[in-house]
């Protein structure tokens, strides 16, 4: 039961299918995951990615829309991109598989290409830029953050695109040629989960999916981000009511058995109440009225980030020295913290398990990284890193020369 | 050759419903809901208090009380019940509603043993310490200074202040100015007075071995003694309702606006709840909803937009809200409008009402998958004091409203000529 058990095959065109059954409810996910995400795009048109998501659900070459025959057999669907991946997922009754395949293997085949409905979604994606990063206090400060952190890489600007220009100059050809590079068959990976058959599924996939013609990808290879070897600073103003300090240090790609390693020390900084981070910079010191710490893990060398609001009568410098503190602090990071934390996270491997959905996305998020049975490995792996290796990671990327930092000031306060 | 125009054929729909539950009671009485549910040795538990927000003599008042169990009782500080969470993976949170308040506890069920004590510390032995609350408020007002700087609070606080009046419980909202007015002996005086006896009911869904769950309840809980009623009534029992109707704009500089334009609805007793919920359903209610394809889908006006027919114990609020680029506001107010009195005098079709009865029979099993979404409804059900036939209700509903009456219900209730238009945001 807690071992997640799937099987996989691969059609002639190159569509590779990964079922998972679970009867304990009467309903099926459906998760495909297309191998193209931000960082495949050009440098002067960001945003493309996922602004060709949103035309994904505006009909395809044989049926005018996708969402309302979906939600006529009680389906609900949506679908997000990152910068490795676009991943578009629905759920419906057991009983309604075949016309999700209808659906999604139509738009596999070719979409309804329309002006009118590129002008339309345009203007969605501006309102989604302002609506989540223009119009929101320090709603914009990953973005300029990453915009520095990376000096090559592609994952310099972020997914909803570098600035508003991009989308707005978008054009039909732009569409046409996104599509035809990289949605294909054997660019995507297919998971279905719930109650079904592997048979029924695989009989169903070739009757819809099969006669999909493979195609000639456009994927790049993509530059190498060069060492950072300083630290590297950026001052912005902006209508907010409190400075806040952002800091992103650069981590190993999620195929690099370090990824874990980092990615436990962010849960030590602030996974919860407990987290150091929280614990000494909110509550003790309470020198931050808010402090946070993400791990942005990627297929590329990806982000472990940190943020915090100064609190008022504190100071950048005194933040600053406390957060040395903390970064030091979790260099000796106890055995007594570090077992507490793998018990967490062994709880919440379970809980995760609840939901069929967050299983299927998680089978097609391992397998975009080339081993699908991570999903069952991955507790042990972190069961697995000894307190040295967390000392050690946290030495050697919490480094100062490994650190970007966006001082974030409200606006006529700038020092 | 395949016709890729035609849908595969479709097998009928069914509703997924609600599992029974049984009750029990400790030996000093304190009822137990429990329904076995899941493959996976998971559990929730929780305690229901027959209280609320509508119970409290300010703004905020039971919202505080329960954060601060969390920060310290007589056998753990606030890191050490922290740091024995992480150890058990449990999750330990209170919720406060209108009409209840909860404690609730999801947790592995092998770690229920070690997980149970942390949250009967919580619920039985607070401990209110002062310099953990003084913490609290400064790092609340430095929330509350960035959350206010967004149109969504300033929308949110203004529709509830013009619609209900200013008093009302259901008004009640928390800013800066009603963050000050809060003092420990308040949060003491509410705890003592509405949480401090030990009138809740518990419920247990999940994966477990019941009887050596009601054993460990029966430890935990059996020996209480003070089983007192609340003698204290929801203040929105008798509340009186005074609506301002008309626009009233909320200055927020920025880019977009928050717009949220209503009504008063009506209690969740009414007859028409669930008819009202399919309507809006129509109009607002989901992704392929009528306000969804034309202020999105046709004129690309705003990320999203969605309605609500809120009904609360003893009033209701309908409302239409959504972020709104500044140069599309006028127009979108007025395609809404239209919308509505589109749906109330023309109705929809039958295919549209099939396509509405199938997708929330579809959403009937997402909301039923997990313990943790089942003990959800029958917390709900347990506070507001309906049955799960009633929490099933509105499947049979679906299953014979016609089309004409969908267009009557609307042309009924919904007033989209005398109503509030709150728009928080720049000038446009």
């Amino acid at each position: 039961m807690l071992q997640i058990a799937f099987e996989t095959h691969t059609l002639s065109n190159g569509l590779k299918i990964i079922v998972h059954e679970d009867h304990s409810v009467p309903k099926v996910v459906v998760d495909i995951l297309y191998k193209v995400g931000s960082k495949d795009e050009n440098p002067d048109l960001t945003g493309f990615a996922h602004l060709f998501e949103h035309l994904m659900f505006e009909g395809s070459k044989n049926i005018p829309s996708y969402d309302t025959p979906l939600q006529r057999v009680g389906g609900q669907n949506n679908a997000f991109t990152t910068p490795d991946i676009t991943n578009y997922y629905l759920t419906v009754p057991a009983n309604q598989l075949e016309t999700a395949f209808w659906l999604e293997s139509d738009r596999m085949l070719e979409l309804a290409f329309s002006q009118e409905k590129l002008d339309i979604q345009k203007s969605v994606v501006i309102e989604e830029y302002k609506q989540r990063y223009l119009n929101q206090p320090y709603g914009d400060a990953h973005l300029k953050l990453r915009a520095i952190h990376y000096t090559e890489h592609p994952y310099r600007w972020p997914t909803i695109g570098k600035d508003i220009s991009h989308i707005e100059n978008a054009t039909l050809i732009n569409v046409k040629d996104f599509f035809y590079h990289f949605y294909a068959p054997n660019n995507a990976t297919m998971v279905v989960a719930g109650a079904v058959k592997p048979e029924e599924v695989y009989r169903l996939a070739e009757k819809w999916f099969g006669e999909i013609p493979r195609r000639e990808l456009g994927k790049k290879t993509l530059p190498v981000e060069p060492a950072q070897n300083q630290p590297k600073h950026l001052q912005v103003e902006g209508k907010v009511p409190f400075p806040a300090v952002y800091k992103m240090f650069h981590m190993p790609a999620q195929s690099d058995p370090d990824y874990y390693v980092a990615d436990i020390l962010t849960d030590l900084l602030s996974n919860g109440k407990s987290g150091i981070l929280y614990q000494r910079m909110v509550r003790e010191k309470q020198i931050a009225s808010q402090a946070s710490s993400f791990t942005w893990g990627l297929h590329h060398p990806g982000i472990i980030s940190i943020d915090g609001k100064i609190a008022e009568g504190h100071g950048m410098e005194e933040y600053e020295n406390a957060l040395e503190e903390v970064l030091e602090e979790v260099s000796q990071v106890s055995e007594e913290e570090l077992e507490r934390m793998k018990k967490k996270l062994s709880a919440s491997f379970i809980m995760q398990k609840a939901y069929l959905l967050n299983k299927a996305m998680a089978l097609a998020m391992y397998d975009s990284l080339g081993e699908v049975d991570l999903i069952n490995q991955t507790p042990a792996i972190y069961e697995a890193i000894t307190l040295d290796q967390v000392q050690e990671a946290a030495k050697k990327y919490f480094h100062k020369n490994n650190c970007s930092t966006l001082y974030y000031l409200p606006e006529n306060r700038a020092n | 050759m395949l016709d890729r125009t035609l849908p595969p054929a479709s097998p009928p729909l069914k509703s997924f419903s609600l599992p029974t539950y049984e009750k029990a009671a400790l030996s000093n009485g304190i009822p137990i809901y429990h329904i076995p549910y899941g493959d996976l040795p998971l559990v929730s538990i929780k305690a229901i208090y027959q209280t609320g927000s509508s119970y409290q003599e300010a703004t905020g008042i039971a919202g505080f009380t329960t954060k601060m169990m969390m920060e310290g009782t007589q056998s753990y500080s606030s890191i050490a019940l922290a740091h024995k969470l992480d150890e058990t993976g449990a999750w330990l949170y209170p919720e406060v509603d209108d009409e209840f308040i909860s404690v609730n506890l999801s947790t592995v069920s092998d770690q229920l043993e070690e997980a149970l004590p942390l949250m009967a510390s919580v619920m039985l032995e607070p401990t209110f310490p002062e310099v953990e609350f003084q913490k609290l408020m400064a790092r609340e007002m430095a929330r509350l200074k960035v959350e206010s700087s967004k149109t969504r609070f300033q929308a949110r606080k203004a529709f509830g202040k013009l619609l209900f009046g200013e008093s009302h419980p259901y008004a009640s909202f928390l800013d800066q100015k009603e963050l000050v007015e809060i003092s420990l002996d308040k949060l003491k005086a509410f705890y003592a007075s509405q949480l401090g006896m030990s009138n809740f009911s518990l419920l247990v869904v999940g994966k477990v071995n019941m009887e050596e769950v009601t054993a460990l309840l029966e430890n935990t809980f059996g020996g209480l003694s003070d089983l007192r009623p609340n003698k204290a009534m929801s203040k929105a029992k008798d509340a009186v309702v005074n609506p301002t109707y008309g626009r009233h704009h909320v200055h927020v500089e920025g880019l977009q606006a928050t717009i949220r334009l209503g009504h008063l609805a009506f209690e969740r007793a009414h007859e028409d709840f669930h008819p009202m919920q399919i309507v809006n359903t129509a109009l607002g209610g989901y992704f392929g909803s009528r306000l969804m394809k034309s202020i999105r889908e046709e004129k690309g006006y705003t990320y999203g937009i969605y309605s609500s027919w809120s009904s609360y114990k003893y009033q209701g609020a309908f409302f239409i809200q959504s972020d709104i680029g500044k140069e599309y506001i006028n127009d979108a107010i007025d395609t809404i409008k239209h919308e509505i009195k589109l749906l109330s005098e023309k109705g929809i079709s039958s295919e549209e009402l099939d396509l509405i009865r199938n997708y929330l029979l579809g959403t009937s099993i997402n909301r039923r998958e997990t313990p943790f979404q089942i003990a959800d409804i029958l917390k709900y059900s347990i506070a507001y004091d309906l049955s799960f036939e009633e929490m099933d209700k509105k499947f049979k509903v679906l299953e014979k409203i016609t089309p004409d009456e969908i267009a009557s219900y609307a042309s009924k209730y919904f007033q989209p000529d005398n109503w509030l238009e709150v728009i928080a945001g720049p000038e446009f």
